[in-house]
């Protein structure tokens, strides 16, 4: 208990800025909505929309990154890298099986599998020995996996053909929009609820949960959390495939795609707080509208603007939206 | 049916456990003291194998478990009830209580009869671990080692900064579950809880066992008491 006088000095002593922190996270999301409606409003729907479909791919992206470093405390500047092999198996497994669903069921497996034989082979290693040693074995595993896929695949642009059931537009009353990205919005949207289901709902979601407050008290119960991390690792990798996967037909397959998607993922992963799958639910909408809308509006600032995004948020919030202050 | 022969273990380079020899019998009550540094939460770790002994053995129920990862250990039928409780912030009390649930060899415990023993905790199933008081996360941390029905319970200074009306409360269940057979192996700076439980007691200074007896022998050696746990 603070007495009114020390509260009042604390307060003093304090930049303005830090009471934005005290606002509760609904009123976060409030403004966000907000502003979303405000620009649908001024006329872009489609450009909301546009935003939400990316929204959704950084959300599949975020949501297995924040998972792997809430609970793993593991920094993996690959996770672009499995996004990148699901898109490129992918194309492969649509040419030669001409079946973009079936392709949508093996690519994310097959990278889910590689991710889970990395960890056991190499990453296990490193997870006991500090971001640094993490972080230049995950880039070193990057550049191999882009250099791999320059090999294969060449470096020109390649794009997935739209699945036949999903060409074409679609009405919504108020605009007409492409089926596919709207199939995209809505993957994002399942894919969040069964997340959110097996998280909150299931003992093994109480298991990863239990493991980002304490690992070693997992294992102190009987509970092999070295196994239950490999397999949330592999989740995880099997997720950025699936999202490369989807992200195929309605973006382009080219080299650097690894990297940039990268960033976004870790600038969505940081705005909603290393760990939570709400965090990351909220800052991927908030990061993919902000970055579609920066780049229709001021074009030559529209990286900044994320930056933007995000600093006002590590300024207000440091541990993020969602985040949990570290004792 | 634990045997501790001759542990050394370290943090890092700091020598902390210096050839610690101690056993826990079949249904017997046993105590850990001294003062602060004295290693008793290092012991405590060592057996759950966070800490692994660098030399030296630990074995339990004839199974031999230096070396051995925490999960195979607790798996043998070890329950940990850490210093600082380590309850779950983010799982609900009745997460932290069904993530840990197993059908042990121990006593049949199950949500149930953990409710039932613990009213408060069924009152407070759908809180989340942040949001109970101390006593309350006591009891919570209490009855989620009992939920992996274990054969012998690690208690790390269950009654920590707890109000005196809370610590009699643990020192009942304490009582209660002694009275069931459960063997404890009891770290404890509050000597009168200590001493009204255990069966037998050692006394640690420096990483080493420098007293074995009955809590009336204890009571008995004064210098003991002011060299070795300040009272």
């Amino acid at each position: 208990m603070s007495s009114p006088s020390a509260t009042g000095e604390l307060a003093a002593r304090q930049p303005w800025w830090h009471a934005l922190g005290r606002v509760p996270v609904v009123a976060w999301i409030l403004v966000g909505t907000a502003a979303v409606v405000v620009a649908a409003a001024a006329g872009n729907p489609i450009q909301v929309l546009n935003g939400l479909a990316f929204s959704m791919l950084l959300f599949l992206l975020a949501a297995g990154l924040t998972i792997i470093f809430g609970m793993m405390d593991f920094m993996n500047l690959a996770h672009g890298s499995f996004y990148m092999l699901g898109a490129y198996l992918a194309f492969t497994l649509v040419e030669q099986t001409k079946s973009f669903w079936l392709s949508m069921l093996i690519a994310p497996l097959a990278v889910g599998t590689l991710a889970y034989a990395l960890d056991a082979a190499v990453l296990r290693r490193v997870h006991r020995r500090g971001h640094l040693d993490q972080v230049l074995l995950t880039f070193g595993l990057a550049l191999i996996v882009a250099d791999l896929v320059r090999w294969i695949w060449g470096g020109s642009i390649l794009g997935v053909p739209v699945p036949d059931e999903l060409r074409g537009a679609q009405s919504l009353g108020f605009t007409i929009y492409p089926k596919y990205r709207l199939f995209v919005i809505a993957m994002g949207l399942v894919v969040g609820g069964v997340l959110w289901y097996g998280q909150t709902r299931t003992r093994i979601g109480a298991i990863v949960r239990a493991g980002v407050d304490d690992k070693e008290m997992v294992a102190g119960l009987g509970i092999n959390i070295t196994r239950v991390s490999s397999l949330v690792f592999a989740g995880g990798a099997a997720l950025a495939g699936f999202a490369g996967v989807i992200a195929g037909p309605f973006l382009s397959l080219q080299p650097g795609m690894d990297f940039d998607t990268l960033i976004y993922s870790l600038i969505v992963v940081v705005v909603g707080g290393l760990g939570t799958l709400r965090g990351s639910f909220v800052a991927a909408i908030l990061v993919g509208l902000a970055d579609t809308f920066g780049k229709v509006l001021v074009p030559e600032f529209s990286l900044m603007i994320i930056f933007a995004v995000m600093a006002l948020v590590l300024l207000t919030r440091p541990s993020g939206l969602f985040g949990r202050a570290h004792a | 049916m634990l045997e501790l022969s001759d542990v050394h273990a370290y943090y890092g380079e700091s020598h902390i456990l210096n050839g610690v020899t101690l056993r826990v019998g079949a249904g017997e009550a046993v105590g850990l003291l001294g003062r602060n540094g004295a290693g008793k939460t290092t012991t405590i770790k060592s057996i759950i194998g966070f800490i692994p002994p660098r030399r030296g053995s630990i074995v339990f129920n004839g199974k031999n478990l230096t070396g051995r990862p925490p999960h195979e250990i607790a798996r043998g039928g070890i329950g940990l009830v850490p210093q600082g409780r380590g309850v779950f912030r983010s799982l609900t009390v009745r997460e932290n209580l069904t993530m840990a649930a197993r059908a042990g060899k121990g006593n049949g415990w199950t949500l149930d009869r953990a409710f039932q023993r613990f009213p408060r905790l069924g009152e407070r199933q759908k809180n989340y671990g942040d949001q109970l008081s101390g006593g309350e996360q006591q009891m919570l941390a209490v009855a989620r080692a009992l939920m992996t029905n274990p054969t012998l319970l690690l208690m790390d200074e269950p009654s920590e900064g707890l109000a005196p009306m809370v610590v009699r409360e643990i020192g009942a269940i304490l009582a209660e579950l002694k009275q069931e057979g459960v063997p404890l192996l009891l770290v404890e700076q509050n000597l009168l809880l200590a001493l009204d439980i255990v069966d037998r007691l050692y006394v640690m200074n420096k990483g080493t066992v420098v007293f074995e007896g009955t809590p009336r022998s204890l009571l008995a050696n004064e210098t003991l008491h002011r060299q070795y746990l300040g009272v």
